[in-house]
Formats: structure tokens, sequence, C-alpha cells
């Protein structure tokens, strides 16, 4: 592809999904800094992969994009002992957060929103695509099975591993509490 | 934490909305990156016009001059003046090897205070220093060691992986993503030509400079941290990064000197193989805490009382490092295998209260913490001495309200008819030294040195503040206990005989500040009720 041509279609691709990019990685950063550099990743991978972008299979790649930008924002921003540096994170507190059980006050809440952040950055992508199209998109089965290129009950099921694979790692945060 | 919470969670964040200013940052990104595609667009045109022009053609040498120059320009910097802090984290993961050293300002000039070392699939070194003491972790893949200069053993423990690329040599690179080209500032490091992005901290845009000198393949070369004091730039932070360098491959091997054993750390799974022995934790602990180094030692009952560090603080505090172990002969007549068992003895301190021409003196001791490993008992206490005038204090005096024999030892001295107890008050006055030192910085320390040996005692704590007993708690002792003089004080009204929950931790199970801010804040709570 010529360098120009190349220009051309990174810009339809890229104003075709900004709206998407925006509202996928900022659910999945939830943080300024986190967003910013998963944004970068993300028009960085977008750039490098345009010819697949310029094709039938652009939805799919795109969410694969999206999802390994995220990951590699967390992955930059988790040290070495697998914790987040609490003075690099800046994690804004989500006010109005009501979770169920264990969290009562604002900074375990946030701090709660920040581990599923966390522990979705590290999910398998066909997990982590079935979690970002069910709960982010708020997409009916039989969308996420179209998009999944599988059965709906196919869907449920990636849906419900990625729960548990969420559920798992959290419980194992718990413990280390 | 079950599936409903995380379905809510989930449900939550999908719900929320995107800021305004998180719109703003989206729109200024790609509009950033649009940009550098454009002007790498341009080069590559003005590149083809010159090759065709007929003026170039005829000028041999300019085309040379000036492709060169584009030709460094294009080659180095293919996404135009913006380097992003995503591009530089790729570029340097294509780097076989890293190299990078930071300076800090000591003693007026720069000094070395960092190194770390990379090399992909083989390992990673990082040393820096702490209080003019250097420490070190080295990771192989396989295992990960810990060492501290000076001590007599290095930790090892489970690899944390060396697939990614550390943090600490990425992180700094961070705030490239605020920063502008300077082109004035370019400058030639190690022999690379390197172009300069500077920027601030968001919080102080006014107060401090950050500046990166990146190479033509994107990676951070040099970056410079300075600060204005007094209308004066000062460089607080200087760091230089050197690539695909050969390393001598036994950077990443744990010699940390002949006389350094290893030891399995907390985290070490002795189903991956052992290949190492574990060495001699009383051996190791008895280096430590030496009496050759005690400034004062005594025996009584078969059992040594040695001082080893005192200290004196601010506001007339005295910090002191204590222990008690077995003595030689007590060593060949007792044997214990069991290094937790307790078959030696103990000690606990008094006030040494004393009342001298009508007036009351004491030295109130308030428990940092204590290890024990095979009969060595260390003790970290700071005494509040009570009585006297503000400056006044110059010496301490050492009441062991109880030092008793335990075990084996106190056994065999019974059948000897022998006293398995004793008061000794004192049993030292020692003079403060005249330097005064911070109280913070050594309980810092306490838990420093508790931390570090923590792999290899046999029980170790950091003291916190006791927990009194609930009236429940306390109804319940007075059923337990009719008899007892509490009882009788309690059941009297007296709420001042409340008993307290003792409590203690290991470091693992506790954050060292919040264990400072207990030690320090209680600390200062008995300084005011001596006061009152």
């Amino acid at each position: 592809m010529e360098y120009s041509e190349r220009i051309q279609v990174f810009e339809k691709v890229r104003a075709r999904y900004s709206v998407f990019l925006l509202s996928v990685l900022w659910k999945l950063a939830g943080d300024r800094e986190l967003f910013t550099e998963a944004m970068q990743y993300a028009l960085l991978g977008m750039w490098q992969h345009i010819e697949k972008l310029n094709g039938k299979k652009a939805g799919a790649y795109i969410y694969r994009i999206a999802l390994t930008a995220n990951s590699k924002a967390w992955r930059n921003r988790i040290g070495k002992d697998g914790e987040l540096a609490k003075s690099r994170t800046n994690i804004d507190t989500d006010h109005g957060l009501l979770i169920i059980g264990q969290i009562h006050d604002k900074e375990n809440k946030s701090e709660w929103v920040t581990k599923v952040r966390q522990a979705i950055a590290r999910l398998p992508f066909k997990q982590g695509r079935a979690v970002v199209m069910r709960y982010l998109e708020q997409q009916d089965y039989k969308t996420v099975a179209e998009k999944l290129c599988c059965t709906e009950a196919g869907a449920r099921s990636h849906v419900s591993k990625a729960v548990a694979t969420l559920k798992s790692r959290l419980t194992a945060f718990i413990r280390q509490e | 934490m079950n599936d409903k919470n995380i379905e809510e969670i989930l449900k939550k964040v999908a719900a929320e909305n995107i800021p305004a200013d998180v719109h703003k940052i989206a729109q200024q990104v790609s509009a950033d990156f649009s940009r550098t595609l454009l002007q790498t667009k341009k080069q590559h045109i003005l590149w083809e016009h010159i090759i065709r022009s007929s003026i170039t053609k005829l000028a041999a040498a300019a085309v040379i001059v000036i492709a060169v120059f584009l030709g460094m320009y294009f080659v180095g910097n293919p996404f135009g003046s913006n380097v992003t802090f995503a591009q530089v984290v790729e570029s340097m993961k294509k780097a076989r090897t890293i190299h990078a050293v930071g300076y800090a300002p000591q003693d007026g000039r720069m000094q070395k205070a960092n190194e770390i070392w990379y090399e992909r699939g083989v390992g990673i070194k990082f040393a820096w220093t702490h209080e003019k003491e250097w420490r070190v972790v080295i990771d192989n893949g396989q295992w990960l060691w810990k060492y501290r200069q000076g001590d007599h053993f290095a930790e090892r423990n489970k690899s944390l992986g060396i697939d990614n690329l550390p943090r600490e040599i990425t992180e700094p690179s961070r705030y490239l993503d605020k920063c502008v080209r300077d082109s004035a500032g370019d400058m030639v490091v190690d022999g690379v030509l390197c172009e300069l992005y500077v920027g601030s901290y968001p919080n102080k845009p006014d107060s401090t400079r950050l500046m990166y000198w990146i190479d033509q393949e994107r990676r951070p070369r040099r970056f410079e941290e300075k600060v204005l004091e007094k209308g004066i730039w000062k460089t607080i932070e200087l760091g230089q990064v050197a690539y695909d360098i050969a390393f001598d491959r036994s950077v990443f091997d744990p010699n940390f000197g002949q006389d350094v054993d290893i030891v399995n750390g907390p985290d070490f799974d002795s189903d991956l193989g052992a290949g190492v022995e574990i060495a001699d934790g009383a051996k190791i602990l008895g280096a430590h805490f030496s009496l050759e180094k005690a400034i004062f030692t005594k025996e009584e009952m078969g059992l040594i009382f040695a001082v080893h560090e005192l200290r004196r603080c601010q506001d007339d505090l005295i910090f002191a490092l204590t222990s008690l172990r077995p003595s030689e002969q007590t060593l060949k007549d007792i044997k214990s295998e069991d290094p937790r068992a307790h078959n030696y003895g103990d000690y606990h301190f008094g006030s040494c209260w004393e009342r001298t021409d009508g007036r009351d003196t004491s030295f109130s001791p308030i428990e940092l913490g204590w290890i024990y490993h095979g009969g060595l008992v260390v003790k970290w206490t700071v005494f509040v001495p009570n009585g006297f005038e503000a400056g006044q204090v110059t010496q301490c005096k050492f009441d062991l309200d109880s030092l008793f024999t335990e075990g084996k030892l106190a056994m065999k001295r019974t059948e000897t008819g022998l006293p398995v107890r004793e008061r000794l008050k004192p049993i030292a006055t020692l003079p403060l030294p005249d330097e005064q030192v911070s109280l913070e910085n050594l309980v810092g320390g306490v838990y420093d040195v508790v931390e570090l040996f923590e792999p290899i005692v046999a029980e170790e704590s950091l003291t916190l503040k006791p927990i009194p007993f609930t009236d429940e708690e306390m109804e319940d002792f007075t059923k337990r206990v009719p008899s007892d003089g509490i009882t009788t004080e309690w059941k009297a009204g007296n709420k001042s005989v409340r008993l307290w929950h003792g409590q203690s931790k290991k470091p693992s199970q506790i954050n060292k500040d919040t264990w400072a801010e207990d030690r320090l804040t209680y600390i200062q709570e008995k300084q005011r009720q001596k006061q009152l």
C-alpha cells in the first residue's frame, strides 16, 4: 500500500472507530493516564495493522487492537510484584458505585473497580472481548454471538467463563488482603 | 465475591459517563498521531523530489549533504517531531540488552544512585543505594535474589518473571507524552545523535523540567530532571541508557561475596527443586547480632544479656537494641534441635523507677519488635525517660524486671535448686552518645531488619498498640477467674484495671508505614501521659 493511501485508510478507520475506542478504552482503563497510554497503543496498533482493518474482519481486529492496547497500558502500570503502584494510579474515585457485600467505603469501592479493570486486562482475548461486548457495550447475546462467530449458547459460555475467570482472580486478591 | 458482585461492577462501569476532558484527551491524542503521520509523509515526498531534481544532480556535494541531513532526520525520526511513551516502550522492547545508570546529587555532586541490567530472556538486575547502603535484586527467570550490602546472607525466592521490561526502565519516560521538541538541545550521547524533548510535571509546570534525549530508533538515551530553586535550575536526577551492549553473563549470577550465605525466602517453593543448601539461621543471626560488637554484656543464670546499640533521639527518647542468648557452656549442656523451641530464657524490661532526693525518675520501656531463633532473643525498645529536666538525660538504666529461664534450662536449674528467675535493677547503666539521631529513621530501620530476617528466624514480631478488652471480655474474665485481684477491682467499679490484648504482627502482615505510625503515635501518647 502506498504511504499516502495508507494514511487515507487510517483516517477513515480512525473516524469509523473513534467513538468505539473512546468508550471501550475509557471503561477499561478508568484512569486518564492509563486511557491516554491505551489510546496511543491502539492508534499505533491500527496503523501497524491497517491492511487488516480495511477488510471484512475489521470489526474483530479493532477489538483485538483495543484489548491489546489496554493490556499493554495496564502491564506498563503494574509493577514487578503484580501490584499497582498506588502513587501512580491517580485513579478517580467512582462516585455512586454500589458494590454488594464486602465494600463499604469509597476507597475500597474504587480499589475493587480498579482490580476488576486490571483483571479484565489480563483475560484471554475471547473472554475479554466477550466481557466488553456483553457488559461494557451492553449488547445482547445474539449480537455477541454474531461478532464472535459462534452460537448464542457459545456466546453465553464465553461470557460466563470470562466472569468465572474474573471471579477467581478477584478471589485471589481477597485472600491476599 | 460472587458472580453477581462482578456483574454489578461491570454494569456500573458500563453506565459511567465519559468525562468531557477525556473526550478532549482522545481528540488530542488522535490529532497528534495524525500530525506525525503527515509530517513523515511530507519528508518522504521531499526526499523523492530531491532525488529527481536537476539542481541536485548538478550539485553532487550539496545532494550528499542534504540527503545525509534528511536521511538522518527521516530515519531517525520517522514519526516526525512527536515521540510518544507508547512508541518508546515498543522500541525498547526490541533491544536485546539494556543498561541504565541513574545519578543523584550527593555531597555536592552527581553520584551513581542506581543501575539496571536487562538481557532479554536471560535476566534482570537492579542495584540501588538506600541511605548510602547498596541493595541488589537479581532475577534470572528461575530465582530472584535480594541482598543488602554488609549482610551475611541473601534471600532467594521464586522468580517474578523476566518476560516484560522492568517498570524501572520504562517509567522514567512516562511523561514524554507531555513534552515538546527542542532541537536546540539535541546532543550526541555515547556516539549516537539524540533529539531533545522537554516537558514538566503537570502539577509543577514552572518549577520542574524533564528532558529526554531520544535516539533515531525512538529509544531514550539520556534523561535529566531539574527543579527551580531560588532562581537556579538544579539537576536532581540524571539517567543514561545504553542498548544492545554485551554483558558479562556473570552479572546475573548471585555472587554477593564469599561470606554471604543464600537462604530461602518466604516465597521459595521447595517443589521447584533445591540446588542450594539452606544456610544456618543461628549462625547468620549470631553473626549479625554478634557479642563481639556489643557495647555491654553480662552473664546471669547461664544466659548472656547484651546491649548492641544505644541511641539518643529527639525529646530525650532513647532507642536500644538488646539481646539474650545461652552461654557457650549452657549450649554444651543443653541441646535444642528445634530453633522454634524455647529452651533457654527470655527477659522483660521494667522502668527502673527510683526516688532520689524526693524526685521520681524512670525509663518506661516501649517495645518496637523482636525476633527469636534457637535461643537467641533480640529486642528493639524505646525508653521514655521521666522525671528528668529536658535535655538532661545523659544515661539509660536497663531494668530487667524479669530475666527468666525456660524449657530445658529452667528444668535443669529447678532440679539443682537454682533460681529460675531474677530481677536485675539495673543490670546496666550506660551513657548516651552525644549525637542525636532521628527516631523515625531508627523505627523504619527496625522494620527493615525484622523483614530481612523474616525468612530465617523461628519467630519474629513487630509490636502494635495493644487493644483493650471490651466490657464483655472483662465480664468473661471475671467469671473465669473470680478470685483474681483484677476481678475484685473490676467488680468494685475500677475500670483502670481493664486488661489489654497484646498485639504483634509479622512484617509480611503489616505495611511499614502503618506500623511505624502506630509505634511513633504510641510513643508520643506515653510521653504526653508522663507530662500530665
